[in-house]
């Protein structure tokens, strides 16, 4: 973890934000700083941390903060994707799975999904967003995949799936934040 | 803002694209947030209920009072932050002996008053969120002031009105997110999206 850009204080967070959207129109690159600055907020609450602590489950709640840290990467890889295809990777099953009261399955974790592998595919799946934010036609829309929790063939333009990706990333990375107080005390920097 | 027109008398025309989809999106992500206070009692919703010191009933407080001091930032200016959180240190002081880490003040933004009851957070909160969506109907979202001086911002950055949104949006969800632990510890309900 050592080799980890962790990235934990004002000054580095500061000099990654100046340069995230630098030479973009204003929209593009409040998009590109807003997802920077709370994918490095999670990055750092997983940060110095050993695999059996990441797979804690702390609090009352089931999340660990490696299996948040796996569904973070894979909401943005899979809502990217929408936005380049109109397709979510696994949302053929979310009707199902929802119907049977399962839990969704991307916050399981294999022997493979240590902290150090996950934030490296993580990092690699912030630099295609990126991208993607540079060039994308904002507005351009797919219909959304049938989903109890969406309405009956609502769409969402690039935009909308871009908000969706830093709302939930800032959602799971404020779960993030209570577990890890919980698991040593550290507190987040948000 | 001379680009500022009230809704009420305009017939709140109806915005679609960028505005559109930031309202609904900010609309959405407290709608999370508000659900973890559904059917808490007062008790409860003061209850800190994990390791940290965050309750239901604060982080409704310090979300409308956020996003309200936002949005107003949005529309006037750094002069919203005047007499708010940390605005009382001299932070360029702080940064040149590089010793920020170490600075105390008191912080009261998740300190609760007898009178700020669940129906009372829900209101502000839904009273925040209207004069957030009439900035987002009418401002030039390109709109943008300077940040304040604080070791957690870029010195000499500008902040657009549509940055704002998006950074409450982000703020607004992280706070939903501790809100989901707190509220899982309280009676076990699952509130998380």
């Amino acid at each position: 973890m050592s080799t980890e850009h962790t990235a934990n204080t004002a000054d580095s967070m500061n000099q990654l934000l100046s340069s995230a959207g630098a030479g973009l129109d204003g929209e593009r690159a409040a998009l590109l700083e807003t997802l920077a600055k709370h994918r490095m907020l999670l990055r750092h609450t997983v940060s110095n941390l050993s695999d059996e602590d990441a797979r804690r489950r702390p609090t009352a709640s089931a999340l660990t903060l490696a299996g948040i840290l796996k569904h973070v990467e894979g909401v943005e890889r899979g809502w990217t994707d929408f936005i380049r295809t109109g397709v979510v990777e696994g949302a053929e099953h979310w009707t199902d799975q929802a119907a049977a009261g399962d839990e969704r399955d991307d916050f399981a974790l294999d022997d493979a999904d240590t902290v150090v592998a996950l934030l490296a595919r993580y990092t690699e799946t912030a630099a295609a967003t990126d991208e993607l934010v540079r060039t994308v036609d904002l507005d351009v829309s797919h219909e959304l995949p049938p989903a109890p929790w969406f309405p009956a063939n609502a769409r969402w333009s690039a935009r909308q799936a871009l908000a969706h990706i830093v709302g939930e990333t800032a959602q799971h990375s404020g779960h993030a934040d209570i577990i890890r107080e919980t698991v040593d005390g550290q507190k987040s920097m948000g | 803002m001379n680009a500022t027109t009230d809704p009420a008398t305009t017939g709140s025309p109806a915005v679609t694209g960028e505005r559109a989809e930031l309202i609904s999106a900010l609309d959405k992500h407290r709608a999370l947030l508000l659900q973890t206070a559904e059917s808490l009692t007062e008790s409860q919703a003061r209850t800190a209920s994990t390791v940290s010191a965050l309750t239901i009933a604060s982080l409704l407080k310090h979300v409308a009072d956020t996003e309200e001091q936002w949005f107003r930032f949005a529309v006037e200016g750094a002069v919203a932050f005047e007499g708010g959180h940390g605005s009382e240190v001299d932070w360029n002081a702080i940064a040149a002996e590089d010793a920020w880490a170490d600075v105390d003040w008191e912080d009261t933004r998740f300190v609760l008053a007898e009178h700020e009851t669940l129906p009372h957070l829900r209101a502000r909160v839904d009273q925040v969120a209207a004069r957030t969506e009439e900035v987002l109907r009418t401002a030039d979202l390109d709109s943008a002031h300077e940040l304040p001086a604080a070791p957690w911002f870029e010195p000499g950055a500008s902040w657009s009105v549509r940055r704002v949104a998006i950074h409450m949006l982000a703020e607004i969800s992280q706070h939903a997110g501790h809100a989901d632990i707190v509220r899982e510890a309280i009676d076990g309900a699952k509130t998380m999206g």
